[in-house]
């Protein structure tokens, strides 16, 4: 711990500081792109495996995704640091996410063909479409 | 005798360019908030001397504080102003005038 004295530094010293303080806060501010990989990971997987279950069953679960963003939403308010432009990505990735489940759900209860297909596989990937897009633009910086 | 002022150096901002101030300064020049535990842990200070140096960047208008809860714990976040971040950027110009290039943006 410090001893709390502010005694001057040297310029490079204070430049070295800068970047080290920013590159852990940016390291840490990085869960935000790993959630929405995990999102985008977890809603593909689970569209996909409903495919193969009875018809029943997969309407019973279906809504379990738009729960799931909800839940990670929550968890994600816990965390320590929210990363710089935070506002600016989450909310749209999260309103967009929010849209394509349900549009995705909307179409998988109407028009779809039931079981696994290719349809099936091109509707999950467009339902986690905004997740993907929001954890590459985390994880990039 | 030359007199100061046309120096970089002298366009360093003394509230910032301390140790412990700088350093509060670039974690959350870096990200949108920044909770007191997160920051005390970061810092490497107690929470009497964070507070003390929150104050300090707060009452210069440089840092808000936003209290809230998480559950029924209270917990302290800390964000820059607008008038901080314009503060740490022509910190940050004036720094790279003096090393060169060196500190890269917050």
């Amino acid at each position: 711990m410090s001893t709390g004295h502010d005694s001057s530094m040297t310029p490079q010293a204070a430049a070295a500081e800068i970047d080290t303080t920013a590159r852990r806060v940016r390291r840490r501010a990085r869960w935000q792109g790993w959630l929405f990989l995990a999102v985008a990971v977890v809603n593909f997987g689970f569209y996909i495996a409903i495919g193969s279950v009875s018809q029943a069953v997969s309407r019973a679960l279906s809504p379990l995704p738009i729960l799931l963003v909800v839940v990670i939403f929550l968890v994600a308010s816990r965390q320590p640091v929210v990363g710089r432009d935070a506002a600016r990505i989450n909310k749209p990735v999260v309103m967009a996410g929010l849209a394509t489940a349900t549009a995705g759900l909307v179409l998988y209860q109407t028009v779809m063909p039931q079981g696994f297909t290719g349809w099936l596989v091109l509707l999950a990937a467009f339902m986690v479409t905004p997740f993907l897009a929001g954890s590459w633009r985390w994880l990039r910086s | 005798m030359k007199t100061g002022g046309s120096h970089p150096r002298y366009r360093l901002d003394e509230v910032i360019h301390a140790p412990v101030r700088l350093s509060i300064m670039s974690a959350l020049a870096a990200a949108d908030r920044v909770d007191f535990r997160f920051l005390r842990e970061l810092v490497e200070v107690s929470d009497s001397l964070l507070s003390k140096h929150m104050t300090l960047l707060e009452d210069a208008g440089y840092v808000e504080v936003i209290k809230g809860y998480q559950g029924k714990r209270p917990r302290t976040w800390f964000t820059l102003t607008d008038a901080g971040r314009a503060a740490f950027g022509a910190y940050l110009a004036a720094l790279h005038e003096i090393v060169g290039t060196g500190a890269s943006q917050a």
